[in-house]
């Protein structure tokens, strides 16, 4: 690997790990097969590099190429099913396009209408997504945590995804345009 | 991280994408993320430090494309998980990429009987200008008695099989062949013969010469012109398509209708993408100190690839689980027009010239990791003599003359 290819390539891989990342897990719920995805397409990423038109964004070069490996994953542990369908795919990856063009150094920078939007929801649906996502937890850890079960919290969580994707909406986050 | 959601519905676009950006929210998010791009970056690394030492030799894509058609087997041997490759799709690559040159491989599968012996599968593939080839199963041992000397390597009629012909492209290893109504081979049985027709009868269970449909195909190449195949009645197939042909070998799907096409087409031409493929699963090291040597006194690199433990073990419980103990014989199809790949080898052993990187051979083992296979090589050996008339489907015909049906 030329040291110059491969410190640059590190560098536009980690600029774009977690637009990757949330590319692949809304793609997939299953974690073990973004973690696979995550891995395998950086390497075919990296093998690809010399066909790589660099007068065009990487990001989406590099969606592509994921798309296509978990894709191909998917088929191979049969859990093509689990994985959200082309209408869906394409809704996605317009959102992020559209998520990438807001100004800021980071990905994560990008997100703040998230933040936002959380500090909105009920706050049992806040523990939720926390336990969840920030915590890590198991559901059922989680929903032991909650002091209720698991069904009910699954629930809870459901909603305030859908919560969340409504403000989303609202603040033109997922739209382009606020409502 | 949560799997979990309803699954009494599919969940929308957009919630999808909330679950994908909440990830980010995750406490240890930072550093899962920079461990995740630390591990794909060393894997860049260590796959690259081979290749940089490959490259002393000059890496480049194969010189002659004949040796693309050793890479078949093996590389339908090591697709994870059910074939994404098949060898039908293999052989279109092939055909689309081969240079100029006569090429000669000899392919050998060492099968694992139930009874603990051994059989052989023996297939020659040879290799010609203008993207011909001909990949023939060896039919020496076959119950119709081997070829007839001075008759263009036709065979003999059906029937005159002498005493203790064994069936085709398959004997005992080593001794004697197997013993009549063994179990676990694959094909016709030992010591059937060809039905009136000239068909063989159909085997116990497994892939093989024992076709479901009619007499087994024996040879199959691409003329030029068109694909072809030839069975053991003599019935010819000409198409365009080489995906509407039929097995000739085991360990080779029919066309699936679950193929990853993004890849196929460039995955197996060369050494690189070979080795790619193997490191998902495998360390590779290259063999250093040798000094071997081809006959032509090229140079030679050898590559050993060890399947990882973890690997190996994660590959087991569902191996366990999708076959049933007292199936017969091999578990590589998991339908007629799909295969499951079989576990994968322990230990692979590339040979290439050094200089050209063309493959010499590769031999795949499993010690002791599959009931069913034992070892698979393909090794270059030196072309045979053939004309062009060598691929057309006639000179691989039985000694009735061939039928040509529509393809």
């Amino acid at each position: 690997m030329d040291p110059r290819d491969s410190q640059a390539f590190e560098i536009l891989v980690r600029e774009h790990a977690d637009m990757l990342m949330a590319y692949l897990r809304a793609m997939a719920w299953n974690d073990a097969l973004v973690e696979d995805a995550f891995q395998e397409a950086i390497i075919v990423a990296w093998r690809r590099l010399p066909d790589f038109d660099r007068s065009r964004p990487f990001a989406p070069w590099l969606r592509g190429i994921a798309r296509n490996t978990l894709l191909g994953l998917a088929r191979k542990q049969q859990r093509r099913h689990e994985i959200a369908g082309e209408a869906a795919v394409l809704h996605i990856e317009e959102r992020l396009a559209r998520i990438e063009s807001t100004p800021a150094d980071r990905f994560a920078d990008r997100l703040q209408p998230l933040m936002d939007c959380m500090q909105r929801l009920a706050p049992d649906q806040r523990e939720a997504v926390e336990l969840i996502y920030a915590q890590s937890l198991d559901p059922r850890v989680a929903a032991v945590t909650a002091g209720t079960t698991d069904e009910t919290f699954r629930k809870r969580l459901y909603r305030a995804r859908l919560q969340l994707s409504e403000c989303l909406r609202i603040k033109g986050f997922l739209t382009g345009a606020p409502a | 991280m949560s799997t979990d959601h309803d699954h009494q519905r599919e969940p929308s676009a957009d919630e999808r994408l909330v679950h994908g950006l909440l990830a980010s929210l995750a406490a240890d998010h930072a550093e899962r993320q920079d461990g995740r791009v630390r591990a794909a970056i060393a894997r860049i690394d260590r796959h690259s430090s081979v290749l940089a030492r490959l490259g002393r030799f000059g890496v480049a894509r194969f010189a002659a494309a004949g040796a693309l058609a050793a890479t078949l087997t093996i590389a339908v041997v090591l697709s994870i998980g059910p074939a994404t490759n098949s060898a039908y799709a293999t052989l279109q690559s092939i055909s689309n990429r081969l240079a100029t040159g006569n090429r000669s491989y000899r392919q050998t599968i060492v099968l694992t009987n139930r009874d603990g012996t051994d059989s052989l599968r023996e297939a020659m593939v040879d290799v010609g200008t203008g993207r011909r080839f001909v990949f023939a199963i060896d039919l020496d041992a076959l119950p119709m008695g081997p070829r007839t000397p001075g008759n263009g390597g036709a065979r003999m009629q059906p029937g005159v099989a002498p005493p203790g012909a064994t069936q085709p492209g398959m004997r005992g290893e080593n001794g004697p062949p197997p013993r009549p109504g063994a179990r676990g081979r694959r094909g016709p049985e030992h010591g059937d013969r060809p039905r009136a027709d000239g068909s063989m009868p159909r085997g116990q269970d497994g892939p093989g010469l024992g076709d479901r449909h009619g007499a087994p195909p024996i040879a199959w190449g691409f003329d030029g012109a068109e694909y072809w195949q030839i069975d053991l009645a003599g019935h010819v197939t000409r198409s365009s398509d080489p995906m509407s042909m039929r097995d000739p070998m085991p360990l080779m799907s029919g066309p699936s209708s679950d193929q990853d096409s993004e890849n196929d087409d460039e995955e197996l031409l060369t050494l690189q993408p070979l080795l790619d493929r193997l490191e998902s699963g495998f360390d590779l090291t290259v063999v250093t100190g040798t000094q071997a040597r081809t006959a032509e006194g090229e140079p030679l690199v050898v590559i050993e690839a060890t399947l990882r433990p973890e690997v190996n073990a994660a590959a087991r419980p569902k191996m366990a689980q999708d076959e049933p103990k007292d199936r017969e014989g091999p578990s590589i199809r998991k339908g007629r027009r799909g295969m499951r790949a079989p576990p994968l080898p322990t230990r692979v052993r590339l040979v290439a010239n050094a200089r050209t990187n063309e493959l010499v051979s590769v031999v795949a083992d499993w010690p002791d990791g599959s009931r069913f296979l034992r070892r698979i090589v393909v090794e270059r050996v030196a072309p045979r003599a053939f004309d062009d008339a060598w691929f057309s489907p006639e000179r691989h015909a039985p000694l009735a003359p061939p039928q040509t049906r529509g393809g």
